[in-house]
């Protein structure tokens, strides 16, 4: 369990909580960054700003702070292959 | 019958509602509000249906002024703007989620709806299917594939709106249901209508550059190198051409009317007066044709995503910076951009740093003071000294902006830094309609002003200049007449009665005259030293910049250039203000602050100058 922002690039994870002010987390919510499904970091901006980040079909940029935070684990490689299944919104390859 | 096109941002609404509608559109003029949608018909000569282009929603609950707007429209409780007799949603093909979420909120609307899906050729381009017409019967209501780009589709679109091919949808998840229940159905609905192809390798690859660390933000340094390269480069051809047809008009006025104060009233008051800001048309619209594409294309929001940090420095967020960047062109459309910023914090402090970007309508009288005052040379063997004091100037307007707006947001704007969120569309070139009907509204703006507001001023400072009529007939030439008809005339009196405020920074009655007519708009500046010293321009025949050059010191004129810097000199600024932020308290406010800063950085230029 940890905040989206301090994963490194290329890791994937699932969103267990979005929280913060009400109208920040509706904004996050209605784009796509609801709890249980699956993203990954693409990318940070330098200088410790927005990170860019994946899910599903879109690609949002985002800056969290204490108006916002998204609490997600880790996805385990290996546990995916076992499963023989992607997770939702990461494409195979 | 009324029609409300909505859609999620990004979707490409806009773009469809130009290939609909073209030009037959207008802004809506509605009593008391600050967001004016636009509205464009459609006809087949018996029925005419209306269509109102809303702001772009996720949902109905809104973030920001734009959002309200578009969803208090929707459920009929709009002061102003009528409700909605239909609903034409448009959809993203290619990546439906979010925008069938939005569906499943419209649904329990109860209005009869249409859907466009837009860029159904780039699910096609990357090998996947999208069934509209299975789309169609899970929705309960007819879905009609479009490319807005290339305008395929949009006759089938146009006549299902003319045809009243209406239905209302079937309501598509229980009322109470929340958030994630509404993206558990549209995922279910979008994998059964969409089969997905190969990712989009352009937008991957183009971001792995344009995104990069090191390699995006040198092209961001580079695009905005070419942004304004353009400005001052490209638009030049198209200008020479205005100034050489006003000149030409000039001639033929000149020749046609033989009464002299009628002649001088036509070429002087309305041709001299309009013509010297129409020759800014091919700037202005260069700038909003810039903007607009990189905003269509998809980099804008790369570009905010890279800068947040940046505008962070200064209290503001990534989404500021577009505003920012369009008020260069000209604050007017800037300050209507802010409305995308959903924080009302940063939003303000965003307006109130606006006016003192450098739009293009200081770039005239920078133009004419740098070539009157600052010698042609170089500095350091490859730099001119102009084009020096030119950049200096927009470096030194753009950082009092963003100095300003940190003030505000340590002290009227105190809050935290709200969190910023902004998709990323993919790339996509523009459509060129689209593109052409933009840019042609935006001139039609443009000269309406020119028609009526500058027409009006110039016309007022034309009266101010030539009356009262002064006896001349002691002179010994015409120019020497027209001095002395301009030293008598009302414009003198008004100069003389206010250069006492402007004495100390060096400036007399002809320029103090100058920065009052400039109150209506900054440009006005050039046309009334144009007017003032039209004798010695004619006499000489030498241009405006070589007179002003002999006649004032180097210190007058850079007090002059950092008072343009910082002043906010424009009647249209202050009213579109007033109407985004619903006050006068606002602009009264900018006007004060730029203006105690104009006058003390002129003072502080001209002791130490001199």
């Amino acid at each position: 369990m940890k905040q989206l922002d301090t994963c490194p690039v290329g890791t994937r994870c699932r969103i267990l909580a979005v929280a913060g002010e009400e109208s920040c987390v509706r904004r996050a919510r209605e784009l796509g960054l609801v709890e249980g499904v699956c993203c990954s970091v693409e990318r940070k901006a330098p200088f410790h700003g927005p990170v860019e980040i994946s899910t599903g079909q879109s690609r949002l940029g985002v800056r969290l702070g204490k108006e916002l935070s998204i609490i997600v684990e880790v996805i385990d490689a290996a546990h995916q292959q076992l499963m023989g299944r992607t997770p939702h919104g990461v494409h195979a390859g | 019958m009324r029609v409300a096109v909505v859609g999620t941002p990004n979707v490409g609404k806009s773009t469809l509602f130009n290939e609909l509608t073209g030009l037959a559109q207008r802004v809506g003029n509605f009593p008391g509000v600050t967001v004016e949608p636009l509205l464009g018909r459609i006809s087949d000569g018996t029925a005419t249906v209306e269509l109102i282009d809303l702001p772009g929603i996720y949902g109905m609950s809104a973030a920001s002024e734009d959002e309200r707007m578009t969803i208090d429209v929707l459920a009929g409780r709009h002061p102003a703007i009528p409700a909605p007799d239909a609903i034409l949603l448009v959809i993203n093909a290619s990546a439906p989620d979010k925008c069938l979420v939005l569906f499943s909120q419209l649904a329990e609307l109860g209005l009869p709806m249409l859907i466009a899906a837009t860029m159904v050729d780039s699910v096609k381009g990357r090998g996947g299917v999208f069934d509209d017409i299975a789309l169609g019967h899970a929705l309960g209501v007819p879905v009609h594939g479009v490319v807005g780009r290339k305008g395929i589709g949009i006759g089938d679109l146009r006549d299902g709106l003319m045809c009243a091919e209406w239905q209302v949808p079937k309501a598509a998840v229980d009322p109470a249901a929340d958030i994630s229940a509404r993206f558990a159905w549209s995922r279910s609905v979008s994998e059964s209508v969409l089969t997905e192809g190969a990712a989009d390798v352009v937008s991957t690859r183009l971001d792995a550059v344009l995104l990069h660390p090191v390699w995006g933000t040198l092209s961001f340094l580079i695009v905005m190198g070419l942004f304004f390269q353009s400005i001052f480069t490209w638009a030049q051809p198209l200008m020479d051409l205005i100034d050489g047809g006003v000149g030409a008009l000039q001639a033929v006025a000149e020749q046609w009317i033989t009464n002299p104060l009628l002649a001088s009233f036509v070429t002087k008051g309305i041709i001299g007066g309009v013509g010297s800001v129409v020759v800014f048309l091919p700037q202005i619209l260069l700038l909003n044709l810039l903007v607009t594409f990189l905003e269509e294309c998809g980099y804008l929001a790369r570009a905010a995503f890279l800068v947040d940090r940046a505008m962070g420095l200064f209290g503001l967020q990534g989404r500021s910076f577009i505003p920012l960047l369009g008020s260069f062109a000209c604050a007017i459309p800037g300050i209507m951009s802010a409305r995308i910023i959903p924080s009302y914090r940063d939003r303000m402090a965003t307006i109130m740093a606006t006016p003192l970007m450098t739009c293009s309508a200081r770039l005239p009288v920078y133009l004419l003071l740098i070539g009157a005052m600052i010698p042609a040379t170089t500095v350091l063997g490859v730099f001119s000294l102009q084009a020096v004091v030119m950049a200096a100037l927009y470096a030194a307007g753009a950082l009092s902006g963003l100095l300003i707006a940190l003030l505000l947001k340590r002290t009227m704007f105190r809050g935290g830094v709200v969190p910023f969120l902004i998709e990323f569309p993919p790339y996509r070139l523009p459509s060129a309609k689209s593109l052409g009907v933009t840019m042609v509204n935006r001139s039609k703006d443009f000269l309406k002003t020119a028609g009526t507001v500058i027409l009006g001023f110039s016309i007022a400072l034309w009266i101010l200049t030539e009356l009262p009529r002064a006896d001349v007939s002691g002179a010994a030439s015409p120019v020497e007449a027209s001095r002395i008809q301009i030293e008598q005339s009302y414009a003198a009196d008004l100069g003389r009665a206010i250069q006492p405020v402007f004495e100390p920074l060096g400036f007399d009655w002809r320029v103090t005259l100058g920065i009052i007519s400039s109150y209506a708009a900054r440009e006005t500046f050039v046309a009334a030293m144009g007017q003032i010293y039209a004798a010695d321009v004619q006499e000489n025949d030498v241009q405006l910049r070589d007179v002003l050059s002999s006649r004032y010191s180097l210190s007058v004129g850079l007090s002059l250039l950092a008072f343009y810097v910082f002043a906010l000199q424009c009647i249209s600024t202050m009213a579109i203000m007033k109407r985004e932020t619903g006050s006068w308290k606002w602009p009264a406010l900018a006007f004060v602050i730029t203006f105690v800063l104009a006058y003390v950085s002129a003072w502080i230029v001209g002791i130490l100058s001199r």
